[in-house]
């Protein structure tokens, strides 16, 4: 599976990009939301992990850009945060976001997750 | 006849022109007197008549009197200058004379008898409607003293009348009694005895100011009662003075306003209670921003932490690490899951509190869920050589918050481990369908809780054991945060067992059915 992660934490960039590729899969990291977005815009991902808190482009602003530029439902986005997930609140839920994990949680359970979604039925 | 008459009318007339003498003394003397009489009189009934002034509407009566009175006068004078004019021109007197001058003398004086009792009876009549006019005078100044009385002594207000040195002269009942003394022992003492200790400048002040204007009006004072309590008053008062127009005193009319006070006191608390509260809201918007803020900054560094020690156990080969280095991986797993949680309880129960917490609702398959957590335990369980048996029902399924619900069991089969002696433990974890919810419920053979420590399970930061050297550890939040999320989702959480008996945990959660349907 080719699988982005954006996040601003480069030690969980650094975690998560080792965790995928011992596991066999590729794995591109970026701590920055524009250059995680312009790589998605150029790439087909089989999943997204994408933080929300990050300076100056945020998780959010990532999502309103992939919705004003029509390619939120092409896409397979975990939201993994360290905010509370009541406090998590994402109005286009339907549309490419399939699942909130909160920070920090079990690897082998986050790799599950992106199994699951997919999964070819 | 004649000349014994003569005799007697000479001797009469002798006597007279003595007596005449003597009378134009007195006459003198009386007109004096009577012109003093008149001059009192007139200035006496010109007072009595500012005073009375019925006087003026004395008519009829009053004048006929005074009509008789002049009449019979002159009558009078005719006759005695008549008798007088006989007796020097007729003589010596013949028997026709004498006859007739006893005529006119009888005449004269039945004439002066006649208009005489008439004179009195007219001045009867007069004083009869004076007397009443008096009477009526009399009953209206006795009313008005009666109501003036009544106004000072009834009054709710308070009142008391001092001298120009600021001595109680009198005072009304309402006075007495707010101050708690008697009358007696007020009469004669100083104003300033019954003024709060406090107010002592301010109470000199009005007293001056009355002095120097000779008006108060309106003048915040508090006063002290006899028992030593002050309460606030509003004092006016106006001037008292004699006939002569000098200042004797003052009449003071004390309001008080303890109740206006407290009303007002009542008010500004409120505003100061508003105050704070904005504060307060603004603080605790801060603080929540505060705790999102250090949560979100506490739980970062743990993901790498919790995630290299992940794969340094489970994804790879750890054939490069020695036992004792596995082992040291292994702590500081451990240890950082035991932060991670206690983060997480301390979030949770401060959202708890502020009833800011938020369910996130997703279907979910309660069966595997109950699986993943008997799979997360089993090594611990197995490490503390407890026996760890996962009883579920199959095929269940809820709409719910799975992650609350995980955090609600975690607590309770964390709770559990502690309890549970190592070897022969014991611990079940189930989830079952009954009606309308799915009850849930971690059991255990460990050493129980005390039926009267039963109760306080639930409370926050309630430890059985509170004693220093207490073997169990633990933030006092976990069964408080469990409570707070069962009932929060609608279900509730209760418990069954007693000392050296072990202790089950139940909570039920609703199936939501119409929103598995509707889903």
């Amino acid at each position: 599976m080719k699988i982005l992660v954006v996040d601003d934490n480069n030690s969980v960039t650094e975690l998560l990009s080792q965790f995928f590729k011992v596991k066999g899969h590729d794995c591109i990291a970026t701590n920055d939301g524009k250059e995680g977005l312009s790589l998605c815009f150029n790439n087909k991902f089989d999943a997204i992990i994408l933080d929300l808190a990050m300076p100056e482009f945020t998780g959010k602003d990532f999502l309103d850009s992939l919705i004003e530029n029509g390619k939120i439902k092409n896409q397979k986005i975990i939201v993994l945060t360290a905010m509370p997930l009541g406090d998590v609140i994402i109005d286009d839920h339907h549309h490419g976001i399939c699942e909130v994990i909160p920070k920090p949680c079990d690897l082998a359970f986050l790799l599950k997750t992106i199994e699951s979604l997919n999964v070819v039925v | 006849m004649l000349s014994s008459i003569l005799k007697s009318c000479t001797a009469t007339l002798g006597l007279r022109e003595k007596t005449k003498k003597k009378d134009r003394k007195r006459s003198d003397f009386g007109k004096k007197r009577r012109l003093r009489i008149s001059i009192m009189h007139k200035i006496s009934m010109s007072r009595v008549s500012k005073r009375l002034p019925w006087l003026d509407d004395m008519k009829i009566v009053p004048k006929i009197s005074i009509m008789f009175s002049v009449f019979s006068l002159i009558i009078s004078g005719v006759g005695y200058l008549s008798i007088n004019q006989l007796t020097n021109v007729a003589e010596p007197m013949t028997a026709d004379s004498e006859k007739l001058l006893t005529s006119t003398t009888h005449a004269i004086i039945i004439y002066v008898l006649i208009f005489t009792i008439i004179t009195i009876g007219c001045l009867i009549l007069s004083f009869k409607p004076m007397i009443k006019s008096l009477r009526k005078s009399q009953e209206i100044h006795s009313r008005s003293q009666r109501e003036y009385h009544d106004l000072y002594e009834n009054s709710p207000a308070l009142y008391r009348t001092i001298n120009t040195d600021g001595i109680i002269v009198n005072c009304n009942k309402s006075y007495a009694e707010r101050l708690g003394y008697t009358n007696e022992e007020i009469i004669g003492t100083s104003i300033f005895k019954h003024t709060a200790d406090n107010d002592i400048e301010a109470m000199r002040d009005s007293f001056e100011t009355w002095k120097r204007t000779g008006a108060v009006k309106h003048r915040e004072v508090w006063l002290k009662a006899k028992d030593g309590t002050i309460f606030p008053t509003l004092i006016s008062a106006n001037n008292l003075y004699d006939e002569n127009g000098k200042l004797i005193g003052s009449n003071t009319i004390i309001e008080d306003i303890s109740e206006i006070y407290e009303a007002r006191k009542r008010i500004e608390r409120q505003a100061i209670l508003e105050l704070q509260f904005t504060e307060l809201k603004k603080m605790e918007k801060l603080k929540d921003e505060f705790t999102s803020m250090i949560t979100h900054e506490l739980k970062s560094p743990l993901f790498p932490i919790l995630g290299y020690c992940e794969m340094l156990i489970k994804h790879v080969s750890s054939s490069n690490l020695t036992a004792e280095q596995q082992k040291m991986i292994k702590e500081i797993h451990k240890n950082s899951n035991k932060m991670h949680r206690l983060i997480r309880d301390l979030l949770t129960a401060q959202k708890l509190e502020m009833g800011r917490m938020k369910f996130d609702k997703i279907k979910f398959d309660v069966t595997e869920f109950m699986m993943e957590i008997y799979r997360e335990y089993l090594p611990l369980m197995q490490e503390k050589q407890v026996e760890f048996v996962n009883s579920s029902e199959e095929k269940l399924t809820l709409i719910s918050d799975k992650h609350r619900i995980g955090q609600v069991i975690d607590n309770l089969v964390l709770n559990s481990t502690d309890f549970t002696p190592a070897k022969q433990g014991r611990i079940e974890i189930s989830a079952r369908s009954k009606d309308e919810m799915i009850v849930f419920y971690v059991k255990d053979n460990g050493s129980g809780i005390p039926k009267d420590q039963q109760e306080n399970l639930f409370h926050k930061f309630y430890q059985v054991d509170t004693s220093l050297g207490r073997k169990h550890g633990g933030n006092g939040l976990g069964l408080a945060i469990c409570k707070g999320v069962t009932e929060g989702l609608g279900g509730r959480i209760w418990m069954e067992g007693e000392e050296g008996k072990g202790t089950t945990f139940y909570f039920s959660i609703p199936k939501n059915r119409n929103a598995i349907e509707s889903s």
